[in-house]
């Protein structure tokens, strides 16, 4: 745990300073976000085979090969339901695929889970959090259910909260978070036992641009002492200015995976995104919503 | 818009039982069981139609049958099953729906549902009973349907009144003292029946019933019943009663849905800003899984409103046994020595299906990976605490009850083995067998649709397997106490501790490695949004 990239965020460097931009391909638009550059070493992070996982008739995910490099700001991006929250609950052990696998640095999740989930932090979507808690005894629980001793525990817990904004809020209840500190709250949870692997399941939703521009802050100090961050966002722009990877998933399946400038092929990603996924709508009808009924 | 609300009913009962097939199958358990007992109810109500009608058994009978129907509504729902929460006032509250349309409306959809198909069932049955003349059978249908309507509203103006109680720091005082109360009222009634129990003749239970007959819960059922006796005054004078009842019900339902639905999460919120300073229990418990987990479990008895009742009935529900021994007071004064056996089996039923309580939020314990052994402990120790605290004042109070010290050592015996049996068991089933229960934020009176045949065979299970467990150690001490041989008592004894030590210790090691293995199976099971 001593040499963990968690460790190094008192020291964050700035995502800039780590290389130059290469310089955009022929024919590219000017505007676009220089990639995020990050230290890779071949190694795999995070490696699904053949992942499939179905809900009755419908198929959440199909057949899904993805590798996460290691050290890499991975983004997942995709349609809604187009199967990222399945895939990632796949990943972190929290759903059982029908079929294939899935490993973390080596580690099979589904066979040696407890290797594996040390490893991982998690920040789940759309799931409950033992909310009668206050906001420092949840973050205490979730290191010590890791087995780490106290005094670690809670000086991490206090100095998360601090970084996050939620030091004020450490002795209120959970349950009376807003949306957005809940999130910030499940982020502590995930952070506090210093993982190597970070999965984020749509770690911005709600937060305020405050906050979130805190949370990219400690996720690029994260990256940049070697750690890899997964995060799931349907914020293209987003993915862009802060990933060097990302993988496009429609339907269950990739459809484009790559450093950032490999996918956006000299456009801009969302773009890209619409072309991959297609099936934009164009608004008909609907006129009736201009005249008010009361 | 009642009709509206009556095919929301239906479709979301369709879809949920086809989204979970299984629910199917605990629907017909549901049937089966209740069906059962409808089905004999009814039969009996048409065997009475061959009684006397004036002087027969056929009023007292139906009055005092129909006064326990008329109050199981109430305790029920608020003890064990709840009432159904897809149609919550709360869940209207963005509708504009007005609040009388809408009460009236999900009075009429609370009909749909098997208790109130059985209470139907057996009300309009009771016409044929009294259908000796077409007076009495109009007097006896417009009874039936005023004790349908009595019950389901009385079912769901008592939970919501009880539910508001419970949200507040008073509220949950008063309902200790209601508790209270009741047990008193309990040991009056069980002293006067004790009294009476010596001399049970047709005569007292008629003389019972016509004091009941005169009780909101009689009026409607006893108005057929007077006419019978040609006392038509009497009989009118209760259905004007029973639609009086109904009215002020109805009303009362009115208020408490308006009140609902102008403050949807008024229900929900626990006494807001409310702040704890520091680790609380994490802070003084040993640093582990285990420690962390049984931290987290008792605070959340304090906070959380659904474990607040158990927390404050569990101790006190042996007080029943005692206090009732104590007003026979006579040759049965042995029988307080179960007191603390029944707190022990409370003890071990509580933890049956605790997963379920955390819903999603076990997904902490899934990705932490934390040990399933740890879980399945960590959850008994809040169970532990009670046992040691009541369990030892129990055991001291029924050796001054009843002077039999030389008891005490296996009641003690039998009290460890009969926890440790029922929390081994529960650590089985609360992975194995969990059922759906209401979440953190709904009415803890409130039973997930579908889920009382899930859960009445979760809880068979327990029963059966907690009997197996525990019968040869309480035979064998129960042959000693009646006059078995002095063998029998060491047997008891060492076959209880040993048998429940063992079955605890099985239920954690066995329980533990399901989870090891099936974590991600089990949230499935406990996440009520999937």
């Amino acid at each position: 745990m001593t040499e963990s990239p968690l460790d190094a965020m008192s020291t964050p460097t700035a995502p800039s300073a780590a290389g130059q931009p290469l310089p955009p391909p022929t024919g590219a638009r000017a505007d676009l976000p220089p990639p995020r550059a990050v230290a890779r070493t071949g190694e795999i992070a995070i490696g699904c085979r053949g992942l499939v996982r179905t809900f009755g008739q419908t198929v959440a995910v199909g057949g899904l090969d993805l590798d996460v490099p290691k050290g890499s700001f991975f983004g997942l991006v995709g349609p809604n339901g187009a199967g990222k929250t399945t895939t990632l609950s796949m990943v972190t052990g929290l759903l059982r695929p029908d079929s294939g696998t899935v490993s973390v640095l080596g580690h099979d999740v589904w066979t040696d889970p407890v290797a594996a989930k040390r490893l991982l932090g998690v920040l789940p979507d759309g799931l409950r959090l033992f909310d009668r808690l206050t906001g420092l005894q949840l973050v205490t629980y979730s290191g010590l259910l890791r087995g780490m001793d106290r005094d670690t525990v809670v000086s991490r817990a206090h100095e998360l909260l601090g970084a996050l904004g939620l030091a004020g809020d450490a002795s209120a209840l959970v349950v009376d978070y807003s949306a957005g500190m809940t999130k910030k709250i499940s982020l502590a949870c995930a952070l506090v036992h210093a993982p190597r692997v970070l999965v984020l399941d749509e770690p911005f939703e709600a937060v305020d641009p405050v906050s979130a521009s805190t949370i990219k802050e400690i996720l690029d100090a994260f990256v940049d002492s070697g750690g890899t961050v997964v995060l799931s966002s349907h914020v293209m722009e987003l993915v862009e200015r802060l990933c060097s990877d990302v993988a496009v998933i429609a339907a269950g399946q990739v459809r484009a995976v790559g450093t950032v400038d490999e996918v956006r092929g000299g456009r801009s990603l969302e773009e890209r995104f619409v072309d991959l996924v297609g099936g934009r709508t164009h608004v008909q009808g609907l006129e009736w919503l201009r005249t008010f009924s009361d | 818009m009642v009709a509206h609300l009556l095919r929301l009913k239906l479709t979301l009962l369709r879809n949920s039982l086809r989204r979970r097939p299984s629910q199917l199958i605990g629907l017909a358990f549901g049937v089966l069981y209740g069906g059962g007992a409808v089905a004999t109810a009814c039969a009996a109500l048409i065997a009475l139609r061959f009684d006397e009608p004036s002087a027969g058994i056929s009023g007292p009978v139906i009055t005092l049958g129909g006064s326990v129907l008329v109050l199981a509504w109430i305790v029920v729902p608020m003890f064990a099953y709840g009432t159904d929460p897809t149609l919550d006032p709360s869940r209207f509250a963005t509708y504009a729906i007005p609040s009388r349309t809408l009460a009236l409306g999900l009075a009429v959809s609370a009909l749909v549902g098997l208790p109130a198909l059985g209470t139907s069932l057996v009300a309009a049955m009771s016409i044929v009973t009294w259908s000796h003349s077409l007076v009495g059978a109009l007097i006896a249908a417009v009874s039936a349907i005023l004790v349908v309507a009595t019950c389901t509203l009385l079912s769901r103006v008592g939970t919501a009144w009880a539910s508001s109680l419970l949200q507040s720091r008073r509220g949950r005082d008063a309902i200790v003292t209601v508790t209270m109360v009741l047990i008193l009222g309990y040991i009056f009634g069980a002293s006067t029946l004790g009294g009476l129990a010596g001399a049970l003749t047709a005569a007292r239970v008629t003389e019972t019933a016509r004091v009941i007959s005169w009780t909101p819960l009689g009026w409607a059922w006893s108005a057929p019943w007077a006419w019978a006796e040609g006392n038509l005054v009497g009989a009118l004078l209760r259905l004007a009663l029973a639609g009086l009842l109904v009215a002020l019900l109805g009303w009362a339902w009115v208020r408490a849905t308006a009140g609902i639905v102008l403050n949807p999460r008024g229900l929900a919120t626990v006494s807001s800003s409310e702040r704890v300073e520091g680790l609380g229990l994490f802070g003084r418990l040993p640093a582990a899984p285990v420690w962390a987990i049984a931290a987290r479990c008792l605070t959340m008895w304090r906070r959380d409103p659904r474990y607040r009742m158990s927390a404050v009935a569990l101790p006190l529900v042996p007080l029943i046994l005692l206090v009732t021994n104590r007003a026979w007071a006579g040759e049965a004064k042995e029988v307080a020595l179960a007191t603390p056996l029944v707190l022990a089996f409370f003890v071990g039923l509580g933890p049956h299906n605790d997963v379920a309580y955390d819903d999603s939020a076990f997904a902490a314990h899934v990705t932490t990976g934390v040990p399933g052994w740890a879980d399945r402990l960590g959850r008994l120790v809040p169970y532990l605490v009670v046992l040691l605290l009541a369990g030892t004042a129990y055991v001291v109070a029924a050796g001054v009850m009843t002077g039999r010290w030389d008891a005490i050592p296996l009641v003690a015996g039998l009290t460890l083995g009969v926890a440790g049996a029922g929390m081994g068991i529960a650590s089985l089933t609360s992975v194995l067998l969990p059922y759906p229960v209401p979440g953190p934020q709904d009415n803890p009176f409130s039973t997930p649709p579908g889920s009382v045949g899930s859960s009445f065979i979760a809880q068979m299970v327990f029963m059966a397997s907690d009997i197996a467990v525990c019968a040869p150690g309480l035979a064998l001490g129960l042959w000693w106490l009646t006059g078995g041989p002095a063998w029998a008592r060491w047997a008891s004894l060492a076959v209880s501790v040993v048998l429940g030590l063992a079955v605890l210790a099985f239920g954690i090691w066995r329980g533990g490695a399901y989870l090891d293995g099936n974590a991600d199976r089990v949230l499935a099971r406990v996440n009520r949004a999937q």
